[in-house]
């Protein structure tokens, strides 16, 4: 069962959001299970169709992609004078009204497979996470409070908010792969890429939000899957699918910094009406976490909204761990060697 | 600020409604909340009647959102814990083969010949076990096409396949050298010539062991590069893992030595100082585990009390119970059934610890507390930290505007 909401066919066309002129390839899928009208690299030809056929440019295409092609220019990280051309998201929780429409708009811009039909039990919520298959997820947190006073008065609030990637400044998935697949791009956002990731699981452990997910059901590709933060979409000039349908502005997107004056100004506001809680959640840093790209106005505990209060950055300290770990090895091996000498070299008259 | 909000492109009819209107539920919470706050003032008892009426955070001193985990499941399974085992003992052999080799002279040739052998033959499942761990084994490549030694798994890999070659080297080294033990010098295979030669042997170790060392910890420092409640920057895990990895690896070698040679007796020396170096490696790893229980302290729960609790007594009972075994007064032929008992006992002690760490992972990542836990700041325990917290954002009519760090940063500077 498939919808489809016209708008994004008539701007995908008119505007050559894809950029590249290929047909996008369906992710999720092994080479295998693709069907032939959707290329694997675009370089097969429309009318091959023989399965032999498709199995040699599978082939090739491994072999193509097997050692990296000759880079002519290095990328190189982002100025300080450039950080303000980030993109990033703002989410206001205090709009959400949990209808669900960037978990479906996501879904469907990025092709994304089903979580299955399964009722949690919790509030509205059955998606659960963040994951794999789901890159925007909404919170529903359901908060009932009887009156103090003892007369019986129920006092309740709902809490919701639409959940994704943090794009993280220092992210521990991009210093955790082993590929380099997990890139910064162009755009200043945490960009897994799909044609390099081998499906490690590193990034997995390494992420304090727990927001990556490895696809790993049966016909899936078993790679690492994230939030892109619709770059094509934004290569084409086009905003993110989950900001465009969000009907009340919970989710809006721009330069990180026009949308930290904003959420800044939005927090004066709510203060100056009488909601003392609002306060935003990675705008500036975390704890002892750097500031995040996709950051959130909460009216609670993050941990109300399955966000972690003050995310551990594991990378910190590595190279103590390194030495310690060393240390104790070579130590041990010092010792080793001096037990051998004793027992053996001695009688060599060494 | 007023100004920042007028410029908003979001603009929407329902904005100036919500501008007029407010949100009656909200509004009736936050003057409850402020009369409540202004009437108690700042006496520190008052702190009940102020949170009555604060909705579920009263009720609840670890907030949560249903009680579901914050972080993922590690998707690493039997294949990694067993690759860390058998890692472990490769580098342990091989590092002992090159020791006894350059320090322990003839006496214990036979020692460093078969643990070259065990170094290798360990060595040989591991690849196969990690591209079987990954979810695109056919891409188990791309690790070789970055050089990214800022992850743990990166220059791990990078490590274990200059490793490899190490031990290749000293396998065939091994093999020609007791090949051709009894001919002459100058009927010996020039191959062998070629690898005995001192300036190559000298650079072979000053590379090899190094990279040994490495592949021998790397591992706890890979997990301890995690979110993961248990390992998260736990400094103990590469000690652990490297000092776990030399005592496997000279149990392997012992158990081998027992093995291959039926007689008995004949390794009498070399015995005795795998003995010395197995319980100085255990020594080792006893105190790095008390360590690392220390550090981790309430999220070594798994290890403790979950699933995995049985694993870790087994991995300290059977170390302990080697290193009794060992120390038996047994003489003669009782001997040699001793000390292969200890050698094996041994050797599951040191899969027990690698299975106990990285299954008691999955459980700590699946625990919505610990999961919690690993969040909050490590200075101030579970409650206190969310104290400050609350009294951080504490919605004081009077308070300045705190929001956010920077701000504040901003305000005062």
């Amino acid at each position: 069962m498939t919808l489809s909401l016209p708008i994004y066919e008539n701007e995908s066309r008119s505007s050559g959001a894809t950029g590249r002129g290929t047909p996008r390839p369906v992710p999720f899928a092994r080479a295998e299970h693709r069907s032939a009208s959707t290329p694997t690299c675009g370089t097969i030809d429309e009318d091959d169709s023989t399965a032999l056929g498709r199995a040699i440019d599978d082939a090739a295409d491994e072999l193509r992609n097997a050692f990296p092609p000759v880079r002519r220019s290095v990328p190189q990280p982002n100025r300080p004078e450039d950080l303000q051309d980030i993109m990033g998201f703002f989410t206001d929780t205090t709009l959400c009204i949990g209808c669900k429409a960037c978990e479906v708009a996501c879904k469907q811009w990025n092709q994304l497979p089903s979580d299955g039909l399964q009722f949690t039990g919790y509030s509205y919520d059955n998606t659960k996470h963040v994951g794999a298959t789901t890159w925007r997820h909404v919170a529903f947190k359901e908060q009932i409070n009887r009156n103090s006073d003892g007369d019986g008065t129920v006092q309740s609030r709902w809490l919701m908010m639409s959940d994704v990637c943090k794009h993280c400044h220092e992210a521990p998935c991009q210093h955790s792969c082993p590929t380099g697949a997990i890139i910064y791009n162009q755009f200043g956002d945490v960009y897994l890429q799909n044609d390099i990731c081998n499906g490690c699981g590193y990034c997995v452990s390494a992420c304090p939000f727990g927001v990556l997910g490895r696809a790993d059901n049966e016909h899936d590709d078993g790679h690492a899957h994230k939030c892109t933060l619709c770059m094509d979409r934004q290569e084409g000039g086009l905003t993110p699918a989950c900001a465009k349908v969000c009907p009340t502005s919970s989710i809006q997107f721009g330069p990180l910094e026009d949308l930290r004056k904003k959420a800044k100004g939005r927090v004066e506001e709510l203060r100056e009406r009488g909601n003392d809680r609002a306060y935003l959640y990675g705008c500036d840093d975390v704890g002892d976490y750097g500031p995040l790209s996709a950051f959130f106005l909460l009216e609670d505990h993050p941990n109300e909204y399955n966000l972690p209060e003050n995310p551990p950055q594991p990378f910190k300290g590595q190279k103590a761990r390194y030495a310690a770990s060393i240390g104790v090895g070579a130590l041990l091996a010092g010792v080793a060697s001096w037990l051998l000498a004793r027992s053996g070299g001695n009688r060599r008259g060494r | 600020m007023a100004d920042e909000t007028k410029d908003v492109p979001y603009d929407a009819p329902w904005k100036e409604n919500l501008r007029r209107r407010t949100d009656p539920n909200r509004v009736s919470v936050v003057n409850k909340y402020g009369e409540a706050a202004l009437a108690a003032g700042s006496s520190a008892g008052s702190s009940n009647d102020i949170s009555t009426n604060i909705p579920q955070q009263s009720q609840s001193q670890n907030p949560s959102y249903y009680d579901l985990s914050i972080l993922k499941k590690p998707v690493w399974k039997w294949e990694i814990a067993l690759y860390f085992y058998l890692g472990g003992i490769s580098s342990g052999a091989y590092l002992l083969s090159r020791l006894a080799d350059r320090f322990g002279g003839k006496e214990h040739r036979d020692l460093s010949r078969i643990a070259s052998y065990i170094a290798m033959g360990t060595l040989i499942p591991c690849p196969p076990l990690l591209i079987a761990d990954l979810g695109d084994p056919k891409r188990f490549h791309h690790m070789l096409r970055v050089w990214k030694p800022s992850t743990p798994m990166n220059l791990g890999t990078w490590s274990i396949v200059s490793y490899s070659g190490m031990a290749a080297y000293e396998v065939v080294r091994q093999y020609l050298e007791h090949r051709d033990r009894h001919l002459p010098e100058s009927e010996r295979s020039k191959l062998l010539k070629l690898m005995n030669n001192g300036t190559l042997l000298v650079l072979h170790d000053a590379a090899g062991i190094p990279f040994s060392l490495m592949v021998a910890g790397y591992t706890g420092v890979l997990l301890s590069c995690t979110a993961n409640p248990l390992w998260c920057k736990n400094p103990w895990l590469g000690p652990l893992f490297s000092s776990s990895a030399i005592a496997t690896g000279a149990e392997a070698v012992s158990l081998a030595l027992d093995v291959a040679d039926s007689s008995g007796g004949k390794n009498c020396a070399a015995q005795e100082t795998l003995q010395h170096i197995d319980t100085a490696a255990h020594v080792a790893e006893l105190a790095c585990m008390e360590g690392f229980k220390r550090h981790a302290g309430e999220k070594a729960k798994p290890l403790q009390h979950g699933k995995m609790r049985n694993h870790h007594r087994f991995a300290t009972g059977a170390m302990i119970a080697a290193e009794v075994l060992k120390r038996l007064p047994v003489k003669g032929r009782y001997r040699k059934p001793v000390r292969i008992a200890a050698s094996l006992l041994g050797l599951a002690s040191g899969l027990a610890t690698r299975w106990s760490m990285v299954f008691g992972g999955h459980q700590d990542a699946a625990d919505p507390h610990l999961s919690r836990l690993i969040s909050k700041s490590a200075s101030t325990s579970n409650e206190k930290s969310h104290q400050v917290f609350q009294q951080n954002r504490s919605p004081s009519p009077t308070a300045e505007l705190t929001y956010s760090k920077g701000e504040q940063q901003k305000t005062s500077g």
